[in-house]
Formats: structure tokens, C-alpha cells, sequence
């Protein structure tokens, strides 16, 4: 600012000041018959604030100094700490002569008296309160140090979409880093830029990566991002260790391509597309020198042989020899599992110690088969994100995915099988989980959405799950369009909540009110579960009204070989899956009911639920008396239901290799394949979901 | 081109003291002293066709004061929404800067503050 203005601006103070302090001496007149006027009070303490702003604004720091103290006392009364009295008003009418003198020593006038104003400042810190008044300073440009020697910081810049109507520009940003020293590498990651027609102009899609080199302090690095930092994703550390005089040492074990595509110059196909067109060294040589082209392909030859003897690091097989493979030794566990048996009884301490050996080895190695087929969930959970952002912008829903897990490894066909039924379910969460931003406001949820997607082993299985913050599960809801579907007869409170969700997996059932183009009508939910289901899976659901839906998919780690439970009913013997059982028990402990005309029911506990006769379904009979009060039943459960199965012994517990039926003989419903006895014979794996179906419980 | 930047003050020496050092700096500098008349004053300059880069408010001004100008300009019909707002507040007035903020705000800066503060934020929203 020059002189000139300096003057001018002084004047225009002037008589901004004379006219508050004007209006505060009449202020405080009024105030003094009305004391407890809240709009005079606010008056005269605005009156003050402004006089400080104002006298600060000139750099009349005194003076700013001296309103402000004046501004605490009066912001105390505003609060209703303190009350007005009369001799507050005139302290603060003596203030007012002190704001004047001021006035005129800064405008030429003799100086203000010193003694006079500590004796006024004394007086009022007697109505200072316990709180610590706020502390009068101007803030001003922070001096910048700077430090010798040039840091590296790698910078992760992402923005909101909605940053521009904010009113920043990413550009400046970077304009301002770039200020600071010189960037290393900078990369901007358009992988959420979406097609050229759904662009919306307004729209943040790009954020940046990028390494600074500069002489300034971290700190000084987060200041260019000081109206942005709390709102948005900015990650900055400081990265110097790896550069060694200036050179990023990460760079030495990557190949050129990745480095280019790293930085943006390039991108992976094109590196792709070029590597796959550049002709060989060889090639080169016998084209550009006189070496002879035989000369070369006995040298590569031996090249070759040397690489396969030194390494043969990947073989590829295809999956049915593997497949044969498990079945084998999934047969061998058996065998050793049935020979240690039998060696218990031989009562031989060397048998015995040996054959548990044995057992340890071949259970190792059919863990280390199994091993072969697995890969990580991470490629088909990340490509999840994209499902999400691009669903959720589409219905203007701000929602976020959470993966954890992704580590997590399944059999690849198994993997293969259950990507399709995730999306789906994804797609769901997005469509009928989330609420829209509105109605998520009224339910006092924050606007954005989250979907969490995660996977983990647990006994055996494979867990994935969808959980969503979003409005739950209406039982009401699903259990009107169910019935005014006709999909069920029985009223509302005959059901369970298990029962009802159910429905959702019934071909054609929807509750949502518009047809999203993705997820459309709910078709699907019934295919998700038959997928499900054909992996030997269930799948839980849990929901809790208003505060979201938690999808649990449990699928075996692999479908060759389960843990189950073997039966014996007649002459029959039956493997049900064990992680399909719930308990079993006798039945005289226990109220069995006949109702006319109807199906066996068992009353457990309280609990009634259906008695399933399996020999008059699957063929062959029992050797107890029907309804015989010791029989052993099974109370198992599928994915919503549980029933009992009517049993004449149980056998034991074993592993089973699961063989085919129809590669054999016939596919039969309700049973997923045979397994080989020890002895020879064979035993039917029961599928208790698709028993659920055949018998209509 | 010279930028345009609108300054809503109701303290005449805060508003002639940023026009100074704005000016100074190169910027067109539009003054209003409070929030309606700066609503005002930029339909009157759209009208005319200028555009305005910036603007920088107060929070506490009679009539209309800086929460309900801000809420204006960024409410989502507004022709003016895409203008950065920079709040000004003071030291006591934290919880209205943090309103500000969720309002749209741009930046913020607290009173009072040196001139060449203002300058040095000014370039985070105009090239």
C-alpha cells in the first residue's frame, strides 16, 4: 500500500470509528434504564468487535488492543455471565474517551495517557472472567524455512467430485507445488473417468500422484493444501530414503515398461501390444550382421536346455488331471485314516506311531494339492469399485466399498462360479440397501453409504460378505409382495424373519419401487442361490431395519472332498454333510406328533420340525418299527430351513470323496454323489437343500 | 484481463483496506456491506457481463450476514455457485468458520490479518 492510500484509508477509519463511537455512547444511555436489553447489549459488543477489526485492519494495534479487552468484558454480558450495571456503563463510557484520545494522538494529538488507560484496563480485568479471554493477535504470512538439502515428498491428491463448486482448482494446486521446487514424477490417474458422454463437465474424475523435490518443510507442503485437507483424501510423506543423490532407487528393479506406464507416458496395452511386435535379438542379429541364422538357433537351443534344467518354475496343467489328482488322494486320506484305525487295534506301538505319520503326511498332502487350485479373491473383489462408483453415481448415491480379505484364496472354478452371484448381490446392496442421500439425511445416517465386502476361512469354509449401512430388510414389505405374489398362504405371524427372507430368493420377487437398469427386478436372487448351492454353499442373511443388510455367502474350500456324517438307515448307508448338521439325538427323549393327514412332526425344546422318512423317498427301509420311540433322528438345517431325518444308527464321522452320479450313472435329486466305503461298498451323499425341495417341507 | 474480485464488509476500513492492497495486486476489487447488497451485486454484474472470481466475505453483518450470502450463492440454482467464497471470521467465531465450511465456504481467514496474507490465498483460487 502507498503513502496515499495509507492517508486515505486512515480517514476512512476515522470516521468509521466516529461514527460507532457516536452510536455507542447512545447505545449505552438506552442500556442504562434498560439493562437487560439482549439487542443493545449485542449492539454495543458489535460496536467494539468492529472498532477493533477496524483499528487493526490500520495497524492501530494499541488502540485494537485496548477495544479488545472491552470486546471480552462485553462478550461476558452478551453470554449472560455478567450483568450490566451502572458502574460497568460508565467504565465503559470511560473507554469510549480513552478510544477518542487514541483517535486524536494518532491523528497529531498529544498522547494518550498512560496511567489513565492501565487505571481503566485494571478496572475492567475486575469483570474479567475465569475463562481466559480469547488472545487479540494479527495473523500474518508464515516466514518459510527452509532446510539445506532438497527432500522428496510422494503426494496423493484426491479430490471430491465435487470440488469445483467449491470453487478450487486442482491446477492450482499443482501450480502452487510446483512453486516449491520441481516434481520428480507426476501422474494423473484417469481411471475413473468414465465414457466420453458421461462426462459431466462439473465433475472432478482425476487425481494425481505425484513425487516434489524441494528445499521446504513438510509442513509448508500440507499448507497448499490448507482449505482442502480435512474434506479430502491428501496423503503426503516425506519419501528421501529412497532417493540416493537425487535417484529413485526403486527404479532399478523395474522394467522400463512398468516405469513408463508408472508415470503415465504409456499405457499397459500399448507396452503390451509393442512388446509383442519387437523382434528378438536373434532375429535382429541375423538380419542386421552376417551371423547365420543356424549359427544362432544352436546357440538358443542350448540356451533353452540350460533354462528348463536350471528353472522350471511354472508348468501348466489343465485343472481335470489336477481334479484326478485330489479324488486320489482324497481316496488315500481315507484309506490311511481307515488303516490307523485298525492299527489302534493291533495294540502295536510301532504300528500304531507309524501309521499316525503316515496320517499326517497324507492329510499335509492333500492340503498342499488343494493349495494348487486356490487363488486370491483380490482381482474379483477389486473389480467390484468400479460396479459400485458407477451404479451409485448413476442413482446419484454416494456410497463407498470396503474390501478386507482379498487375500483370501478359493478354487479357481469355485471362483469363477461365485463372481457373477457377488455382483449381483453387490448390485442389490447399491439399489435397494443404500438409501438415497435424502432419505439417509432424515434417518440421521451420514449421506455417504457404505457397502463392505470382506472374505476370511472359517472352519472349513470360505466366508464372503456384503454388509450395507443402509435401510435393512422390511419383513412387512417382503411378506406383502409375497403374498400378494401368492407365494405363500400362511399369515404374517406364523413366520420367521428367516422364512421371509427367504422369499427373496423365490424366481420373480422384487421389492424395490423403480427398475434400475443393473439390477433390475430381483431376478437373479434365485439364481444367486442356486450357485450357491451347486458350490455346496448356503447362504445367511441378517438384517436389522434401518441400519442395513449383512449377506453371508459360506462355500466350501473345495467341493471334491467334505467332512460328513455317516448313517445308516435299513441296510443304506448315508453321508450327510457335517457343516449341515445341527444335532442329532434319540427320539424317546422326545414328543413326537402326528397330525392327521399330515407330516411327522418333532417337538425339540419347544421348536417343532418336520420329520423327514428317508426311505420313502430314496428306496430301501428301516429295521426299526415307523415311529419307533428309540429311533435317532438328525435335525439338520439348509439355507433357511431345518428338519430332522429319521435314522436307524449312526455310523461315525469321515471324509468323503464326493463321486459323481451322473458322470456314472443318473443324476437323482436330493443327493450330490456317492462315496466309496472302506469295504467296498458305497454310501449316498445327501444334499439336505435339495431334499428341502423334493419333499416341499 | 484484470480479475474481479467482490469484498462483503460491513466495516468500511476492512473493505478500503483489502481494496487497497487488491488493487494493488492487480484485481478489480466490488465492494458491498452485506450480504444482500452483495447479492445485488452480482446479479447487477452478470447482467453486464462481468464475471466475478472471487469473493471475499465477512460473517457477522446486519441484514444479511455471511452464513445466509454463502448459502445463497451455493445454493444449487444459484448462477453464482461456482465462485470460490473466502469467509472471514475471528478468533472467537470458530464454530462459524466450520459452518462456512460445510456451507461451501472456500477458504476462510481470520481477522485481523496482514495484507499480503490475503494476497498469498487469493492465488490458491485465481490464476
Amino acid at each position: 500500500m502507498n503513502d496515499n492510500n495509507v492517508e486515505k484509508l486512515k480517514e476512512i477509519f476515522k470516521s468509521e470509528v466516529d461514527e460507532l463511537v457516536e452510536d455507542a455512547e447512545e447505545v449505552l444511555i438506552s442500556l442504562e434504564s434498560d439493562v437487560s436489553n439482549e439487542e443493545l447489549i449485542n449492539e454495543i459488543f458489535r460496536i467494539f468487535h468492529s472498532i477493533k477489526g477496524s483499528a487493526g485492519v490500520v495497524g492501530f494495534n494499541e488502540m485494537a488492543h485496548f477495544a479488545h479487552g472491552v470486546e471480552n468484558i462485553l462478550d461476558r454480558v452478551r453470554q449472560g455471565e455478567l450483568k450490566i450495571s451502572r458502574n460497568l456503563i460508565s467504565l465503559i463510557l470511560e473507554s469510549i474517551d480513552i478510544l477518542k484520545n487514541y483517535i486524536e494522538y494518532y491523528f497529531g494529538g498529544p498522547a494518550v495517557n498512560e496511567n489513565k488507560v492501565q487505571k481503566i484496563t485494571a478496572s475492567l480485568n475486575r469483570f474479567k472472567g475465569v475463562a481466559e479471554p480469547v488472545e487479540y493477535k494479527v495473523e500474518e504470512k508464515k516466514e518459510s524455512k527452509k532446510i539445506k538439502k532438497a527432500r522428496f515428498y510422494g503426494i496423493h491428491i484426491e479430490l471430491k467430485d465435487d470440488i469445483f463448486l467449491r470453487g478450487h482448482d486442482p491446477i492450482l494446486l499443482l501450480r502452487e507445488l510446483s512453486d516449491m521446487g520441481e516434481f520428480d514424477s507426476i501422474r494423473a490417474n484417469i481411471i475413473r473417468v468414465p465414457e466420453l458422454e458421461e462426462i459431466e463437465p462439473y465433475t472432478n474424475y482425476i487425481f494425481y500422484d505425484l513425487v516434489l523435490r524441494t528445499k521446504h518443510t513438510i509442513d509448508e507442503v500440507k499448507d497448499v493444501f490448507i482449505f482442502v485437507y480435512d474434506d479430502n483424501k491428501i496423503e503426503i510423506s516425506d519419501i528421501s530414503a529412497r532417493f540416493v543423490d537425487d535417484v529413485d532407487t526403486e527404479l532399478a528393479d523395474k522394467k522400463l515398461g512398468e516405469i513408463l506406464v508408472d508415470e503415465g507416458v504409456i499405457d499397459e496395452e500399448e507396452v503390451e501390444r509393442i512388446a509383442s511386435d519387437h523382434r528378438k535379438i536373434g532375429e535382429e542379429i541375423v538380419a542386421k550382421t552376417s551371423v547365420k541364422k543356424e549359427q544362432v538357433q544352436k546357440i538358443l537351443k542350448k540356451k533353452q536346455k540350460s533354462k528348463k534344467v536350471q528353472i522350471a518354475s511354472t508348468i501348466r496343467v489343465k485343472t481335470d488331471k489336477l481334479d484326478k489328482l485330489i479324488n486320489l488322494i482324497g481316496e488315500m486320506v481315507i484309506s490311511v485314516s481307515r488303516i490307523s484305525m485298525i492299527a489302534q487295534e493291533t495294540n502295536s506301538k510301532e504300528i500304531v506311531n507309524s501309521t499316525l505319520e503316515l496320517n499326517r503326511i497324507s492329510r499335509d498332502l492333500q492340503e498342499q494339492i488343494m493349495m494348487v487350485r486356490m487363488v486370491p479373491l483380490e482381482s474379483t473383489f477389486k473389480r467390484f469399485y468400479r460396479v459400485v462408483r458407477d451404479l451409485a453415481n448413476s442413482q446419484k448415491k454416494n456410497i463407498e466399498l470396503h474390501i478386507a480379505g482379498e487375500e483370501t484364496e478359493l478354487d479357481k472354478t469355485m471362483i469363477e462360479q461365485i463372481a457373477d452371484p457377488l455382483k449381483h448381490m453387490i448390485r442389490n446392496s447399491v439399489d435397494h440397501g443404500i438409501e438415497s442421500a435424502e432419505d439417509r439425511k432424515k434417518a440421521g445416517k451420514p449421506e455417504k453409504g457404505n457397502i463392505w465386502l470382506r472374505a476370511y476361512q472359517e472352519e472349513g469354509n470360505v466366508v464372503i460378505e456384503i454388509e450395507d449401512d443402509g435401510k435393512g430388510i422390511d419383513t412387512d414389505v417382503v411378506y406383502k409382495k409375497a403374498f400378494s405374489k401368492g407365494l405363500t398362504k400362511k399369515t404374517r405371524e406364523s413366520l420367521s424373519n428367516e422364512e421371509i427372507y427367504s422369499f427373496l430368493f423365490l424366481p420373480g420377487f422384487s421389492t424395490a419401487a423403480v427398475v434400475t437398469e443393473i439390477s433390475g427386478r430381483g431376478v437373479g436372487m434365485d439364481v444367486v442361490k442356486k450357485n450357491v448351492e451347486s458350490l455346496k454353499g448356503r447362504i445367511e442373511i441378517n438384517s436389522n431395519s434401518g441400519k442395513g443388510s449383512k449377506f453371508k455367502i459360506k462355500i466350501p474350500l473345495t467341493i471334491a472332498i467334505i467332512d460328513g456324517m455317516r448313517l445308516r438307515i435299513g441296510a443304506r448307508t448315508y453321508i450327510v454333510p457335517l457343516d449341515a448338521i445341527v444335532e442329532s439325538f434319540q427320539l424317546s427323549a422326545l414328543d413326537l406328533k402326528s397330525v392327521k393327514g399330515a407330516k411327522d412332526l418333532v417337538n425339540l425344546r419347544g421348536e417343532v420340525y418336520p420329520l423327514v422318512k428317508l426311505h420313502k423317498y430314496l428306496g430301501g427301509e428301516t429295521t426299526q418299527e415307523d415311529n419307533a420311540k428309540n429311533a435317532i433322528v438328525v435335525l439338520v438345517e439348509s439355507t433357511f430351513k431345518k428338519f430332522c431325518i429319521y435314522v436307524d444308527e449312526i455310523l461315525g464321522i469321515s471324509q468323503a470323496v464326493i463321486k459323481n452320479l451322473q458322470d456314472n450313472y443318473r443324476s437323482i435329486p436330493g443327493v450330490i454323489g456317492a462315496s466309496l466305503n472302506g469295504d467296498g461298498s458305497i454310501s449316498l451323499i445327501l444334499d439336505i437343500p435339495g431334499l428341502e425341495k423334493i419333499m416341499d417341507i | 484481463m484484470k480479475k474481479n474480485i467482490l469484498i462483503v464488509d460491513d466495516s468500511p476500513t476492512l473493505r478500503a483496506s483489502v481494496n487497497f492492497v487488491l488493487t494493488g495486486g492487480g484485481y478489480n476489487v466490488y465492494q458491498a456491506d452485506n450480504g444482500m447488497a452483495g447479492l445485488q451485486m452480482l446479479d447487477d454484474l452478470k447482467k453486464k457481463g462481468e464475471r466475478v472470481n472471487l469473493i471475499v466475505s465477512d460473517v457477522n453483518m446486519p441484514k444479511m450476514n455471511g452464513l445466509e450470502f454463502l448459502k445463497a450463492i451455493k445454493d444449487k440454482n444459484s448462477m453464482h455457485k461456482f465462485i470460490p467464497v473466502i469467509i472471514l471470521t475471528t478468533e472467537r467465531e470458530d464454530t462459524l468458520k466450520q459452518q462456512g465450511r460445510e456451507y461451501g465456504a472456500a477458504g476462510w481467514m481470520t481477522k485481523p490479518f496482514k495484507p499480503d496474507l490475503l494476497l498469498s490465498v487469493i492465488k490458491k483460487f485465481i490464476r
